[in-house]
């Protein structure tokens, strides 16, 4: 067995990728996986670290078989459970970040119609963090796109 | 062989994105579908999940009949088809992806090899059981 996602050997590497819900899903073997990734990229380049949020960890369910497409709210338990999700994340990013500087970027992935409302949630997430001061160990400024 | 040119020739100057769901047949076929679209620059190949790894026996005379640029992304979800990575290094004369999408990938060290000097961008999941240790 070896090491796969070992990145020495690249020269162009700009940005590092990950789904909210892949990070929520791996628990406990999330920071141990994309610290060890991240331990294999040169540290002499700037790096962003995407995380995507999709339609759910954005407090929505979407129904893309129906017609015209169905979106409401998640639940109430729900969305306890995405504030967890979104907590137990923010562990995972100060613990990369101790391997490695980079740029956080939270990035929307969701349906044009529920666009503004992502980002507001998303906004409203770092903000509440920001003032935690869970994010004062960042060199820049998070993004939200 | 000529049933793929005379369904999707058409498509050849203008196709550049191409993504194919259960792709069924041998990694020359493959190839050589990749092959009929010179101006291809993303490729998606999924598979609903892991298995072994099972070449379907193939006509060695089959070439791709072009080098498509594909510079753009490669997304490869429950992949196991290192032949068709190897075949597609050999005849196109290397990868030069910027961008990788990969999960349940059996070949990233290869692809993240072929592409080290181009890839840009690369997305993978701590959920992967199988990008740390492929078996």
């Amino acid at each position: 067995m070896r090491w796969h996602f070992n990145l020495s050997q690249n020269k162009s590497l700009q940005t590092l990728e990950t789904t909210a819900q892949s990070i929520a899903a791996a628990g406990e073997a999330a920071p141990g996986f994309l610290k060890a990734v991240l331990s294999t990229i040169p540290s002499n380049r700037p790096l962003d670290v995407v995380i995507t949020y999709q339609n759910f960890d954005v407090d929505h369910h979407v129904l893309t078989w129906t017609k015209p497409v169905r979106v409401y709210d998640t639940s109430k338990e729900e969305r306890a459970k995405n504030v967890q999700h979104h907590q137990e994340r923010f562990k995972v990013f100060n613990e990369m970040y101790g391997v490695r500087e980079f740029r956080l970027v939270f990035c929307a992935d969701v349906l044009d119609c529920i666009a503004k409302c992502a980002m507001r949630v998303l906004g409203g997430i770092v903000e509440a963090e920001r003032k935690k001061g869970g994010l004062d160990y960042l060199a820049c400024e998070p993004l939200i796109i | 062989m000529q049933n793929l040119q005379r369904c999707f020739g058409h498509f050849a100057p203008t196709l550049q994105f191409l993504a194919l769901s259960e792709p069924k047949g041998s990694c020359r076929e493959i190839l050589y579908l990749v092959g009929l679209f010179p101006n291809l620059q993303d490729l998606k190949l999924c598979y609903p999940r892991p298995r072994e790894e099972q070449e379907a026996t193939f006509n060695a005379a089959l070439v791709p009949l072009s080098i498509p640029p594909l510079r753009g992304r490669l997304t490869l979800t429950c992949f196991t088809r290192r032949k068709l990575v190897e075949d597609m290094i050999t005849f196109f004369g290397g990868l030069r992806f910027r961008c990788m999408d990969l999960f349940r990938v059996n070949c990233v060290r290869l692809l993240l090899d072929a592409c080290a000097k181009t890839l840009e961008r690369l997305r993978l999941y701590p959920a992967d059981l199988y990008g740390e240790y492929f078996i």
